[in-house]
């Protein structure tokens, strides 16, 4: 046969940091391959824009892209059906073949167009010499006593009609299925062997998995194989790529036991003959190593045991979920459970002020009691301009609340439009705070444990033995309080200078004292500087000795502990409770609002 | 208004087609910034792929057992403070559409048995949610699928709400500077510390931060992270901001991480964030063994979905590695710009 047509195939998965040159070997063949095919398997790192490039410059190179990795079996059996050419190599990124691969094999199967394949083998003759044809069954039949030409995968010209012949390359045997194909090949057709190196192999392939040797010992088994299964027994290299796991998969299979004699004999030798042992120390060895063989098989076993409960223990959750969920649907359908769940709606637009995180406590004091049989859901509705709506404090009071056991944050569906049903939580609204109201307080507050810890070691090491009261002022849209402070300041210091033995704890956030140009506020602890949240904050004004400051979240916390103090909101009617000490006032200047503070200090009796 | 739970709880099927349901219940996933973020792209890249417009949120809590068994310090006397904690974190997600938060088992079950009922596409499947499985860590299979198909991931944004108020910050208090967020991570500063030897060197950290403040007046750094995971010494240090110190939250930091120039960290929560974001980064002392849940070799400089300014560094930080890699970053525009 003479101008024999030849493709390439590259399988490439991941490979870019090698693929460059793989192809540059290809395409440097000293005789060109005819079709250069490209697999790739699903790759995600940079190996698309390489082939892309290698594509584009050379008109014989084309590419076959899986869209997700398939895997070696089915890559082969793909790239199988489309090679149209005479001779076929296989190669993968990891492999380099050398520039006369071509050269050399083609006109060596020219020579023998009968031979199956043609394969380097560097140990029989001189680098250089002829290379030498092995008629069928030959190539299996050693040379020389230990040599028995096993067929490397990287550097073999297979021609394609033979490969066909016997099945191509088999679907069941991973990383191997080229060799194991390639033996069956020379077996059947003869062989060609050339004496001289024609390709690199990859680095490490591995061995193959004990369920690609399974694989493997099944073909063997089959009368079909019966010429390759004779091979192996004369030539028991040919296990060398599967030779891990091959005895024990031998053992295992009635049939195969002339095979697994014949191979234990081979391997004992040729361990025995590699370590340079004697008889007698070889077998102290084997024992100790079957000794740890049974330890390790018995661990084992006892973690296959332990992960099978394991899993089997998930499996009957699973079922006991999946049982559950079906007994809801059934209630469902017979309608018993339509009435468990209180749906209520809040909305906000534009931006989460003070009065809007207020009103979020404020809007619960209308729910009743649940008793712990239904669950409340509350709704939010965000649906307005959501790119203003900071929403990290009305989520730590849905955390803190006991009222609402579920809630919905809704960004992109319209609120439902019926007034009725839902609540406006930027809306103004006048807290009566009747005793009632009062006593429904605590549900918007849930102990708060972390808090709680928080706030009281804080006084204990700040504060020891002062009267701790809670400040909160106005906040602006970021929740930052603003120019009030200045205000309150030097009154705070006033009364400080009388009463030396009070603390004040400023429960909103500040940026004072953090440019230069200003000093640290002397007369306020601003806690939440101090890496109080706005539960612990929570937590703090609910630990304090008093209060003052506006009604906000913090005053209702406070309120819902009964501290004394003085409460400032505009849309509640002034009234007083001297028996609690208590003042809640629409207006208060701050020199006002310390002389109401003045009357608790002085009730109290702070420590001077 | 009385509603059935299950019709609360459940997307419409819009125009667009359904929205994706994330299920994220902490019966037995993490309380973590990073693992929640990462679950937030993959949710994103399973949506985008279903064809879904939104994401919908599902958060589930039983009071009553309120943790998984790895954060056994987590129990339904402090499991709020948890809670409350990474509540942030769910904002950061420019598909999302709602959140549910769900702390009644009943509702819990009924919300379930709707969006099976729609065929809503959901995170996890069914049947591993009821097996109660999620495997930690969470690796970048999905993402980088995602990213192999469709050559980019959707990437997360400063929480919403807060992407203004960052912006508005800035320009008050940081105008015309370079802004690095770091993240050094600290855990032995913590009340539950863990896995203690991936804490950077914080001398080191100090150093770089110093010897920065001298070269480069105009760049000025965040520290982000829990208050009690840093040292006093950086108070004093004049080119470093702390945002816990002004009352900020987890979405403020989210927030600020997006919209600076650079972030700086060891591998930790913030640093998830900054992966699956637009901005440069440095993430230093990354575990061998993430690797291959990142579908990447030991030692790679990026991700594969990573852009050029983004570098990953395997080995422990020091201060001439962490300078090396800032100026590799702060001096970048102006390289190419000459």
């Amino acid at each position: 046969m003479t101008g024999a047509t030849t493709a390439i195939v590259l399988y490439n998965f991941n490979g870019a940091r090698e693929l460059r040159a793989s192809l540059d070997a290809i395409l440097g063949q000293t005789r060109p391959a005819d079709q250069i095919l490209v697999i790739d398997d699903g790759s995600i790192d940079d190996s698309p824009a390489i082939i892309d490039a290698a594509v584009a410059s050379d008109p014989r190179v084309s590419v076959v892209r899986n869209d997700r990795n398939l895997g070696l079996p089915a890559s082969r059996a793909r790239a199988l059906a489309m090679v149209v050419t005479d001779y076929l190599v296989w190669t993968t990124v990891h492999e380099r073949l050398l520039p006369t691969l071509l050269e050399t094999s083609l006109s060596a199967l020219e020579r023998h167009p009968e031979a199956g394949l043609c394969f380097a083998h560097v140990s029989p003759g001189p680098r250089g010499a002829d290379p030498e044809y092995l008629p069928p069954p030959a190539a299996a039949v050693p040379r020389t006593p230990g040599d028995c030409l096993p067929v490397s995968g990287g550097s073999v010209v297979v021609r394609r009609s033979a490969l066909l012949a016997v099945g191509g390359y088999p679907s069941d045997l991973d990383a191997h299925a080229d060799a194991f194909a390639y033996l069956v090949v020379a077996v059947r057709f003869g062989a060609c062997v050339a004496p001289e190196r024609l390709a690199l192999p990859p680095a490490d392939t591995g061995p193959e998995g004990s369920r690609g040797t399974a694989a493997m010992l099944d073909l063997l088994a089959q009368p079909a194989f019966r010429d390759v299964r004779t091979a192996f027994r004369r030539c028991l290299e040919y296990f060398l790529p599967w030779r891990t796991p091959t005895l024990r998969v031998e053992l295992r299979r009635r049939r195969l036991w002339d095979l697994w004699l014949a191979y234990a004999l081979w391997e004992s030798r040729e361990w025995k003959r590699s370590r340079g042992l004697t008889g007698g120390r070889a077998a102290v060895m084997v024992a100790v190593r079957m000794v740890r063989g049974v330890r390790t098989w018995l661990r084992g076993r006892l973690v296959a045991l332990a992960r099978a409960g394991r899993e089997g223990f998930r499996t009957a959750r699973a079922a006991g979920a999946g049982a559950q969920l079906m007994s809801y649907a059934l209630a469902q359908r017979l309608g018993w459970l339509d009435a468990r769940t209180g749906a209520r709606l809040v909305r906000v637009r534009g931006p989460v002020t003070q009065d809007v995180v207020r009103n979020m406590v404020a809007w619960q004091l209308d729910m009743p009691p649940s008793g712990g049989a239904a669950a409340v859901h509350g709704r939010l509705c965000v649906a307005e301009d959501p790119e203003s709506v900071q929403l990290d404090r009305l989520l730590s009071l849905v955390c803190l609340s006991g009222n609402l056991q579920n809630f919905d944050i809704l960004f992109e569906e319209p609120c439902p439009a019926t007034p009725a049903s839902g609540v406006d939580l930027g809306a103004r609204r006048s807290l009566a705070l009747a005793p009632a109201e009062i006593a429904r307080l605590p549900r918007a507050f849930l102990p708060h444990f972390d808090g709680r810890r928080t706030a009281t070691q804080y006084l204990k090491i700040a504060h020891p033995r002062a009267f701790v009261v809670a400040l909160s002022l106005s906040e602006d849209d970021d929740g930052f309080v603003g120019e009030e402070l200045g205000k309150w300041l030097p009154h705070l210091h006033r009364l400080r200078r009388e009463a030396p033995g009070v603390a004040f704890c400023l429960l909103n956030r500040t940026m004072l004292g953090r440019d230069d140009d200003q000093s640290p506020p002397a007369d306020i602890s601003p806690v939440r500087s101090l890496g109080f949240s706005l539960a612990d904050a929570v937590a703090l004004a609910q630990a304090a000795d008093a209060f003052i400051g506006r009604l906000d979240v913090f005053g209702l916390a406070a309120t819902a502990a009964g501290r004394p103090g003085v409460y400032i909101d505009e849309a509640n009617v002034a009234r007083a409770d001297a028996e609690r000490a208590v003042w809640f006032v629409s207006e208060a200047s701050p020199e006002a609002s310390l002389d109401m503070l003045r009357v608790v200090l002085g009730r109290r009796r702070p420590p001077v | 208004m009385v509603k059935a739970a299950g019709d609360l709880a459940c997307p419409d099927r819009g125009a667009g087609g359904p929205h994706f349901a994330g299920i994220i219940d902490f019966s037995y996933q993490h309380y973590a910034l990073g693992d929640l973020l990462t679950s937030q792209v993959n949710l994103a890249c399973l949506a985008l792929e279903q064809h879904c417009r939104g994401l919908d949120l599902y958060i589930i809590v039983d009071p009553r057992a309120p943790a998984a068994r790895a954060q056994s310090f987590i129990t339904p006397d402090n499991y709020l403070t948890h809670l409350d904690n990474v509540f942030p974190a769910l904002l950061v997600s420019p598909m999302l559409r709602s959140i549910r938060l769900i702390r009644d088992p009943l509702t819990a079950g009924l919300s379930l048995l709707s969006l099976i009922r729609r065929r809503v596409p959901m995170w996890p499947r069914l049947f591993d949610h009821l097996r109660r499985r999620m495997t930690y860590p969470l690796g970048h299979a999905i993402i980088n699928r995602f990213h192999g198909r469709h050559g980019y991931i959707p990437t997360l944004g400063a929480p919403r709400g807060y992407a203004g108020w960052a912006r508005r910050f800035i320009e008050q208090h940081h105008a015309g500077q370079f802004l690095v967020c770091i993240n050094p991570r600290q855990s032995r500063l913590t009340s539950t510390p863990a896995v203690t030897y991936r804490d950077a060197p914080l001398e080191e950290w100090y150093e770089f931060l110093r010897g920065v403040g001298r070269r480069y007046p105009d760049v000025h750094f965040f520290m982000l992270g829990g208050f009690a995971e840093w040292e006093h010494t950086l108070l004093r240090l004049p080119n470093v901001s702390i945002p816990r110190t002004m009352g900020l939250t987890l979405a403020h930091e989210l927030a600020l991480l997006a919209a600076s120039d650079l972030f700086m960290g060891t591998s930790s929560g913030f640093a998830t964030m900054a992966t699956f974001s637009n901005v440069a980064y440095v993430i230093t002392h990354i575990e061998p063994f993430f690797a291959g849940y990142a579908g990447v070799a030991v030692d790679a400089e990026r991700y594969p979905f990573a852009g050029a300014n983004q570098h990953l560094v395997w080995q422990r930080e020091d201060a001439r590695l962490l300078l090396h890699y800032f100026q590799r970053v702060h001096e970048a525009p102006r390289r190419a710009a000459s």
